[in-house]
């Protein structure tokens, strides 16, 4: 049986699925709807959303109702999700799992409120990952609490601490630039969690997927390979076979 | 036949309705004890601390409710942890459960020396299936090998109600049946054609007995 998961990443802007790069310039891909029923007829392993909507304070609960109508495959949300209520509402719409990212380094509380509540499972924190100004580290993007610069294993053990269920490590320069997994970040991490650790960020195919498995991730988030197609990046919503995901990606 | 969806705070409500109306059958998400009354079969969705759950159904009444549910066997579906909370208890918390399985919840023990095992238990997973397990349809070949949603850190160990199991690091029941209750480790409502076809089966399977 194949555990590791292979998870489409698609972010909203307002009304519209957009890509990124870099987690900037959107891109318009199309209606969400539409969208979502693609991947649901391929059954894909898990599905993430994130908000990168500008100035939202608070997730656009109308629409996501909607989205989760059409999908029936599991759901992660992220963005904008500042306050336990709002995870407990995305719940009761349909969400199984509430990613939280910059909140989660503000207020690292909130990673132990909705686990109290909802269990460790239901509680993803995403950790934005950049490279030092000297090239030879990696950094979280955003500080803990109030200015406190820890390590991305530090960020992991903490939040694992707290109660998260699973941390999404998403290289955010990598993001819709398909150039390969950072590779020289996995071999920095001395990862050593409990908890399943996913990662994204520049993946292109199947044999990148293995990189990241054979690094000892539990899962991958993938954007641009999963809506793009070809040199000129036509838009082609589209997922490997699970014939070829388990040849490819299943544990000896 | 209509079936209740217990809406209690906690859990993901519409993902069961949502699942139920695609597979043809009419269910209402009910907020109120009172409304289980009139239902042919109820399900006990849930995404949550086990503690947490039973306090919320307790404050909302609809724990004496379910007990009652249970003595006078309505069909009673509960899943992941509605399903938990159907046992005697939970190593999750202090609370004590409905007791319907006679037995108790367990961490899943975690490994990082090999074989893996990380703890929640989250993503696809196979199941072995044992006589009384209701018989499902045999699905298409392009679907692939038929496997099922989980996300848990706490599972209900293999008892004499057993009907299915799993295996993340330790072998754990899936699915648990006793009379016309059944108790469901994994999200059928997250699991696609697979999950559809399974509660499909099992609602099917209920409704038969309790016309008996």
């Amino acid at each position: 049986m194949r555990t590791f998961r292979v998870i489409p990443c698609l972010c909203l802007d307002d009304d519209y699925f957009v890509k990124t790069e870099g987690f900037r310039a959107p891109r318009y891909l199309g209606d969400p709807l539409n969208i979502l029923r693609i991947f649901n007829e391929k059954i894909v392993d898990e599905i993430v959303i994130l908000d990168i909507t500008k100035g939202r304070s608070s997730p656009n609960f109308s629409l996501l109702k909607r989205l989760v109508s059409q999908t029936f495959v599991p759901l992660s949300y992220g963005g904008s999700v500042r306050t336990f209520e709002h995870a407990a509402k995305l719940i009761n719409c349909g969400f199984e799992k509430i990613i939280v990212g910059r909140t989660a380094f503000q207020n690292p509380a909130i990673v132990e409120s909705i686990a109290r509540e909802f269990g460790t499972q239901a509680v993803i924190v995403s950790i934005d990952i950049l490279e030092s100004p000297d090239a030879n580290s990696f950094v979280c993007k955003y500080a803990m609490g109030q200015g406190n610069q820890i390590t991305i294993d530090e960020a992991i053990s903490i939040f694992q601490d707290l109660g998260a269920g699973e941390v999404l490590l998403q290289d955010v320069e990598r993001d819709g630039r398909l150039v390969g997994p950072n590779t020289k970040l996995f071999s920095k991490l001395k990862e050593k969690s409990t908890i399943p650790i996913l990662y994204g960020g520049g993946v292109r195919d199947i044999e990148d997927m293995q990189i990241v498995k054979n690094a000892g991730f539990q899962g991958v988030s993938v954007g641009a390979a999963f809506v793009y197609v070809g040199r000129l990046n036509g838009v082609l919503i589209n997922y490997p076979s699970q014939q070829d995901l388990d040849e490819h990606l299943s544990h000896l | 036949m209509i079936i209740g969806v217990v809406n209690c705070g906690i859990g993901n409500v519409q993902s069961v309705v949502n699942v139920l109306k695609k597979i043809n059958y009419q269910s209402l998400a009910i907020s109120t004890p009172d409304g289980l009354d009139g239902v042919d079969a109820i399900i006990l969705p849930g995404i949550g601390n086990f503690d947490s759950f039973v306090l919320r159904l307790k404050q909302q009444g609809f724990w004496d409710k379910l007990k009652q549910v249970i003595r006078s066997e309505q069909p009673l579906i509960g899943i992941c942890v509605g399903a938990q909370v159907l046992c005697l208890s939970s190593e999750e918390g202090s609370q004590a459960g409905l007791g319907v399985f006679d037995v108790r919840c367990k961490k899943i023990p975690q490994s990082n020396i090999e074989p893996i095992v990380k703890v929640p238990h989250m993503g696809w997973n196979t199941i072995s299936s044992k006589p009384g397990t209701p018989k499902r349809k045999v699905l298409d070949n392009r679907f692939g090998i038929e496997r099922f949603y989980f996300a848990h850190s706490f599972a209900i160990p293999i008892s004499d109600e057993t009907v299915m199991t799993s295996k993340h690091g330790v072998e754990f029941s899936a699915c648990l049946k006793k009379k016309n209750i059944f108790a469901i480790q994994f999200h059928p409502e997250k699991s696609h054609v697979f999950g559809m076809n399974f509660l499909d089966s099992i609602i099917q399977d209920i409704s038969k007995d309790s016309s008996k």
